[in-house]
């Protein structure tokens, strides 16, 4: 175990001036689960190789154990990775695979003079003999890694005989074996099919409850990132947007970008007008004045706030339908609505709904997106009145309690609470 | 566009000298024509090998007919079924329009039809503004609306979907799941679609069947499906708390 620094840390790819990473900071406590997350390209996987030593540092520093390790070469770091396409050696059985950083690493113990106190050399480094593993050593941890990730009856085959699981799974046992002081995890999941994947979550999860071990996990899916880590690290094109934990990421994204990408469906964006009044401040929706919660006005009183236009953020799942319509109501027309299994996704037409741009999308093709908002909603105990509404495409009338609206700035996309 | 009937189908795959396999254990059944028939079962219920005789990639015993035609002695290429799995399968160095023009090329349909129905699938699938980039500069979502698409131009009677959306993102999967209703809708192609995500299922049947060792445990509405208290459905539902 041991904790990793990141401070100030930025990477410069050849003939491009823009970081692929820029002034990344972060402290990882001893046997901490981290997940960096963000869409490609966002420089995460990067950033892990940082750690790794797999990419050099551009500027900054990088700490584990509070010994800087920019210099140091990836085998001297005691740290172990995992890649997305398992990376083992075809002509190995499962139990070589295991083995072979065993049988290449070696085990180094310190010299000790008569008292029990360590001998330096004239450089002030410790001495340490160098001697091989026996074969009973590494049969013992060969074994036990075995045992951890249940493939102990597959150790005889070679990889082409496994599935995808149990080639990960093979993947990881190698890594554990050496007991690194940092696990490192690019993408583990990305190459098995969806069932697997949910599998392999929840042997992750269990995994890191058997070796406590400080974990660097890095993915693209936001639903292994809230279901794995500790603490999460939200990244776009090199820039780390948010650091929290799942519930924090979820509750109070910090901006507009963490807002949306955290949550399926997406979280509802509404264009509204922030205004004052003799208590405070409200959010002015489609002539409906919307009640802030006291926290939030607490916090624009400190800032001062002045009125204007603002994003209003809800999510699907915060969205109360109502029976009739009211002067707290407001009002919006059912699309389409999907039967989720136990629960119902009700698609919607609202003139002062809109979405982010998405950079994939042309302009014009962004624009079929606005005006569009979605709503969840238990099936069991939907009133006649509403289901019959959502069923003829009819109009819904929703409200959202102060609690649960997240209001970002309309220039910065910033979380004004 | 036909409706599908399926008797008493069987399938036994050999695994060994000594040990036998029953995938499909004479299971009955009959898709809806120009609806999507969703197929749901725990892994090892027997659902992408429906799919595999219905297409003709594997050998059965039982009958399978396209409106009381039946095409047991059809060849796959003959029976006008497409098929979309989870792994896109496009050509990396051919452009969108290309990879979704092949196989009307292959047919040797002529130039401004190819054009002419290109273009049209490709407006209903929200692809007309990528049809000249190459599929490693799309994402998932659209990389599988260009698969969809590939399938659809041919305008086949069957399109069968082998859990074409596991490998997409959550948030992908409704506008995905729109493109797929309104496709299939303009082609009116009966539609078979395997998945093992439940929500996914309710969401886009019209007919919603349970598999559960090779045979239908229950098939109906999605709506009385899901709610309904066979042993098969129950075990399922379970899966999702």
């Amino acid at each position: 175990m041991a904790n990793v620094s990141l401070k100030g840390v930025y990477k410069y790819y050849d003939k491009n001036p823009k970081p692929a990473v820029s002034d990344f900071n972060l402290e990882i406590q001893d046997g901490e689960f981290i997940v960096f997350v963000g869409p490609s390209g966002c420089g995460k996987s990067t950033t892990l190789r940082m750690v790794a030593g797999l990419e050099e540092i551009s500027e900054g520093e990088i700490a584990i154990e509070g010994k800087v390790v920019n210099d140091i070469e990836p085998k001297d770091r005691d740290i172990a990775m995992v890649f997305q396409n398992y990376a083992l050696y075809p002509h190995m059985t499962v139990y070589d695979n295991i083995a072979f950083s065993l049988k290449m690493k070696g085990l180094e113990t310190p010299v000790l003079d008569e008292q029990g106190n360590p001998i330096f050399d004239k450089k002030g480094r410790p001495v340490v003999k160098k001697r091989r593993y026996t074969k009973q050593e590494i049969d013992e941890k060969v074994q036990e890694a075995a045992r951890t990730l249940e493939i102990t009856e597959y150790l005889k085959r070679k990889p082409k005989a496994l599935s995808g699981g149990q080639r990960q799974r093979v993947a990881i046992g190698r890594a554990i074996v050496r007991k690194p002081k940092v696990f490192l995890m690019d993408e583990p999941l990305s190459n098995l099919d969806a069932k697997l994947r949910n599998q392999m979550r929840a042997e992750i999860i269990e995994l890191r409850k058997k070796v406590q071990t400080t974990f660097i996990y890095v993915t693209h899916d936001q639903v292994e990132a809230m279901t794995l880590g500790d603490r999460i690290v939200i990244m776009k094109e090199g820039v780390i947007q948010q650091i929290g934990t799942p519930t924090e990421v979820f509750n109070s994204p910090a901006n507009l970008f963490v807002a949306c990408f955290i949550g399926a469906p997406q979280m509802n964006l509404f264009k509204a007008k922030l205004v004052k009044t003799e208590k405070g401040y409200a959010a002015m929706l489609d002539g409906v004045k919307l009640e802030l919660s006291a926290a939030v006005n607490e916090k624009l009183k400190a800032q001062n706030a002045e009125e204007r236009e603002i994003i209003l953020g809800v999510r699907p799942e915060h969205i109360n339908l109502e029976k009739s319509p009211s002067d707290k109501t407001l009002t919006a027309k059912v699309d389409i609505s999907e039967m989720m299994g136990s629960e119902l996704h009700v698609h919607a037409e609202f003139e002062h709904a809109i979405k982010i741009k998405d950079d994939n999308k042309k302009d014009d093709e962004s624009e079929k997106d606005q005006k569009k908002m979605i709503v969840r909603t238990p099936l069991l105990g939907l009133p006649e009145t509403i289901a019959e509404s959502i069923r003829t495409g009819g109009e819904i009338y929703f409200t959202f309690s102060p609690e649960v609206m997240h209001l970002f700035d309309f220039e910065t996309g910033n979380s004004l609470t | 566009m036909p409706t599908i009937t399926v008797k008493d189908l069987t399938v036994t795959f050999i695994e060994n000298k000594t040990q036998t396999t029953l995938a499909l254990n004479g299971l009955d059944a009959e898709f809806l024509s120009e609806k999507i028939n969703c197929v749901i079962g725990a892994s090892g219920s027997g659902k992408t090998t429906l799919l595999k005789c219905v297409a003709g990639l594997c050998n059965y015993d039982g009958e399978i007919a396209f409106d009381g035609a039946s095409v047991d002695r059809l060849a796959p290429k003959d029976r006008g079924v497409a098929l979309v799995s989870q792994e896109f399968a496009l050509y990396p160095h051919m452009t969108v329009f290309d990879n979704i023009a092949f196989p009307l090329k292959v047919a040797g349909c002529p130039r401004a039809e190819i054009i002419g129905r290109v273009n049209e699938i490709a407006d209903i699938l929200d692809l007309k503004y990528c049809l000249t980039r190459k599929p490693r500069h799309l994402s998932g979502g659209q990389q599988q609306r260009v698969a969809l698409a590939r399938a659809l131009v041919k305008r086949p009677s069957v399109c069968l979907f082998d859990e074409p959306m596991s490998n997409l993102d959550a948030q992908m999967r409704f506008n995905e799941r729109r493109f797929l209703r309104d496709s299939i809708k303009k082609y009116g192609c009966t539609a078979i679609y395997v998945t093992h995500d439940i929500p996914e299922a309710t969401a886009l049947a019209d007919k919603l069947f349970v598999l559960d060792n090779g045979k239908v445990a229950v098939c109906g509405a999605p709506q009385d499906v899901f709610t309904s208290d066979n042993p098969a459905m129950a075990a399922l539902r379970g899966e999702i708390k």
